[in-house]
């Protein structure tokens, strides 16, 4: 009787622990998941540091000046971020859009006859710049980058009118001295000649940084310590192991299903047991792609504490929901390309709604509150909560898995 | 009322007790009333025609199906999911893992069992040698020959030496000298003890060595027993192979009149000339006899003797 007793945990043991060899060996022997899975995560990682951190190579602009003055000269001089290519004044314009559409310059910009004889009077001069706006993020970029680099030129302007204005105000004042002089000293036309000379001190002494920009904003991130590289960590681990759990997860269930293995577990094992073989094997696969991406992250110079404890939670709470979704594509679909393209369906969206790419806070209200349960959003939230603010994972998280998990075994059972 | 709780005590250790199973995939009823007791240290074989659900009464009681189904299911009786060591299935489909070298397979496929992986490698070799099966282990499965796979596949199923097997069309893709061992093996686990329940088609093999013969048809067990029973059940116990010199078609018809269930003989085929009856008995076949020459028949015996299973399935 007693033997019987022991035997009972150990039979159920060994159960388990067959399904969890059978898939470990069957990820080390099918090679091409393995590299895929492994380099897929150091190749997003590096990816993201780059992107994060652009070099300094400049941006090729092809510029038509019309003008061609000494101080359109001068403004040119000025832009050094780019890369200035003059082009000849025969239809300028046309040939500068046809080398942007052919890739020669990544902007263009005319300066049109008489941009510098507006500025010598003072009046308003403007600037052409050309895009291909087909390229969203480079020409989310370009406007603002001409922008700011025009920006020096600009304060040279302006600070050359400063200058001016100060001169005739000097001048003007030294002539409001010698009227005041010969005022004697007192009486209304006196105090009206002191009072101009007050306004025109007031002038002479505006700050130039009023004139560019009388309000300038100064935003402040509350988390200013942490780098970007370091922030993006947090979104980059779950979507990416959401990609893999949820392909490799509903692969391996049609695996399963087409080679009869699902037959030999229904005949043998339970299906609880089986499905809980495999929530252990992708915390494994979710632990490992957790040490590439921070090992990739460390060597780029991230610094990062957090509590190993709640590391071990986070990786259970993302592996768990990922690879339960997945294994519910993996009942649904008949074979390994649908399970993919399902897969592809899901996290597609959901990582459009991360949060990384877009502002959510401009979507709709619904939305926004579909947005918050959504898995991946929840496992952003979690993995920033753990390794960027080193807080505790509460346990709420998990019990969000209890009604998954239960319609997976219900789903399984009933369909394999 | 009592006699049900004490039915619900008592230990029944027929390896199968299966009661009103109904069972359809989509619509129809593939199993429409299926009633089935076997009993222990005995080959039982279901034959049926090809569609009649043969593969999916034995993968409902294997549990390999989870769809619902109607009525009760008993292995040794138990529930089949808390007696699921005490059965080994071997299904149509080997069941391999195909990227898995084959002592791989073994090895999971033991550890599926609650059985260590040197117990299983110890078990596998053994019954290799009960059937034939010289092949590396190293190699993968998908490298074996037919006949091979199904050899291993039966293999992985009966790991944990199980009360009772289970077979769904074994005998598929093995040659003559293969089934022969494969029968032999199945008769050595009688005398082990064990109880089988298989399929086949293999209708003049199972004469030979099932001990008992179940026939699904329509949904439900049109017949359980021995072959002799079967005979009589259906007025079969001869066949007689006649050729006629000459048979016109208004002599057919006369002759078709006479074969009826009261004379005792049944029309089971009839190519041109050529006809087979089975016939209840010695007498009927002098009546007969006579009746052809009342006809006006020619007749040139081929053969009399006792029908075969094929015959015998032909008829029901
Ligand atoms: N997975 C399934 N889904 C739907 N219908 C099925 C399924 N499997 C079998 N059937 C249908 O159920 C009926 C019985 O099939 P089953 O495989 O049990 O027949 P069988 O007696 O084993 O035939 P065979 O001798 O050809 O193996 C058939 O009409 C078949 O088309
Ligand atoms: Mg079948």
């Amino acid at each position: 009787m007693l033997k019987k007793k022991i035997k009972f945990p150990l039979r159920y043991g060994r159960k388990f622990y067959g399904h969890l060899k059978k898939d470990l060996m069957l990820f080390y022997n099918r090679k091409k998941y393995l590299y895929i899975f492994l380099i897929f995560p150091i190749l997003i990682a590096g990816l993201f540091l780059f992107l994060l951190s652009p070099t300094t190579a400049s941006m090729r602009v092809g510029v038509c000046d019309l003008d061609q003055t000494p101080e359109t000269q001068d403004m040119l001089t000025d832009l050094d971020d780019f890369d200035i290519v003059l082009l000849e004044n025969e239809n300028c314009t046309e040939n500068l859009k046809n080398s942007i559409m052919e890739g020669k310059f990544e902007l263009g910009l005319k300066i049109p006859n008489g941009f510098t004889e507006n500025i010598e009077n003072l009046e308003q001069a403007s600037l052409i710049t050309y895009h291909d706006n087909t390229d969203i993020a480079l020409s989310r970029m370009v406007s603002w980058k001409m922008d700011s680099s025009l920006n020096p030129y600009r304060r040279s302007i302006i600070d050359g009118l400063n200058e001016e204005l100060k001169q005739r105000i000097s001048v003007a004042r030294q002539s409001i001295d010698t009227a005041e002089q010969l005022t004697g000293g007192s009486g209304p036309l006196h105090e009206k000649i002191i009072e101009i000379d007050r306004d025109l001190e007031r002038i002479e002494e505006l700050d130039t940084d009023f004139i560019v920009n009388p309000i300038k904003t100064d935003s402040r991130g509350l988390h200013h310590e942490l780098s970007m590289k370091y922030i993006s960590i947090a979104f980059l681990y779950p979507i990416i192991t959401l990609f893999l759990i949820l392909m490799l997860a509903s692969i391996s269930i049609i695996y399963d299903d087409k080679t009869g293995f699902i037959t030999r577990v229904k005949t043998s094992t339970t299906v609880l047991t089986y499905i809980f073989s495999k929530i252990l094997f992708f915390f494994i696969l979710s632990a490992i792609v957790f040490a590439l991406f921070f090992g990739i992250f460390l060597l780029a110079g991230a610094s990062l504490t957090f509590n190993l404890m709640e590391v071990v939670k986070l990786i259970f709470f993302v592996s768990i929901t990922n690879s339960l979704i997945g294994m519910l594509i993996g009942n649904v679909a008949e074979n390994e390309g649908i399970a993919i393209l399902m897969s592809l369906f899901i996290s597609f969206p959901l990582m459009l709604l991360s949060g990384l790419f877009f502002p959510l806070q401009n979507m709709p209200y619904i939305v926004q509150r579909v947005v918050e349960v959504l898995p991946l959003h929840l496992q952003i939230e979690a993995t920033k909560s753990v390794i960027l603010f080193n807080q505790h994972l509460g346990m709420t998280l998990l019990y969000l898995n209890v009604p998954l998990l239960l319609f997976t075994v219900y789903f399984i059972r009933r369909n394999i | 009322m009592i006699g049900k709780i004490k039915n619900f005590f008592s230990r029944n250790d027929n390896p199968l007790v299966s009661k009103n199973i109904r069972f359809s995939y989509a619509d129809e009823d593939v199993l429409k009333d299926i009633n089935l007791v076997t009993k222990k240290n005995k080959i039982y074989s279901i034959i049926g025609k090809s569609g009649s659900g043969k593969s999916t009464f034995l993968k409902l009681i294997a549990g390999v199906i989870s769809k619902k189904h109607r009525g009760k299911i008993r292995i040794f009786g138990k529930h089949r999911f808390l007696n699921k060591n005490s059965f080994g299935f071997v299904s149509q489909e080997p069941g391999f893992i195909p990227d898995l070298s084959i002592e791989n397979n073994i090895k999971i496929s033991g550890l599926n069992y609650g059985i260590s992986e040197k117990k299983a490698l110890e078990r596998a070799k053994d019954l290799m040698g009960q059937l034939k099966l010289n092949i590396d282990i190293d190699r993968k499965p998908m490298d074996l020959s037919g006949g091979q796979k199904t050899r291993l596949g039966i293999i992985l199923s009966i790991l944990h030496d199980p009360r009772m097997i289970i077979l769904d069309e074994p005998f598929v893709g093995l040659d003559f000298k293969n089934r022969w061992l494969l029968w032999r093996f199945l008769e050595n686990k009688r005398k082990e003890g064990k109880s089988i329940l298989l399929t086949s088609h293999l209708l003049t093999e199972i004469q030979e060595h099932a001990d008992k013969i179940i026939i699904l048809k329509d949904g439900k067990v049109f017949f359980k027993g021995q072959l002799e029973k079967l005979k009589n059940k259906l007025n079969m116990n001869y066949i007689y192979e006649v050729r006629f010199s000459w048979l016109a078609q208004s002599k057919w018809e006369k002759l078709k009149n006479y074969c009826n269930k009261k004379n005792g003989v049944d029309i089971i085929e009839k190519y041109e000339k050529h006809c087979v009856f089975s016939l209840k008995s010695e007498e009927v076949k002098k009546k007969l006899d006579k009746k052809f020459k009342t006809i006006g028949l020619k007749d040139n015996i081929i053969n009399f003797r006792e029908p075969n299973l094929d015959e015998i399935f032909l008829k029901t």
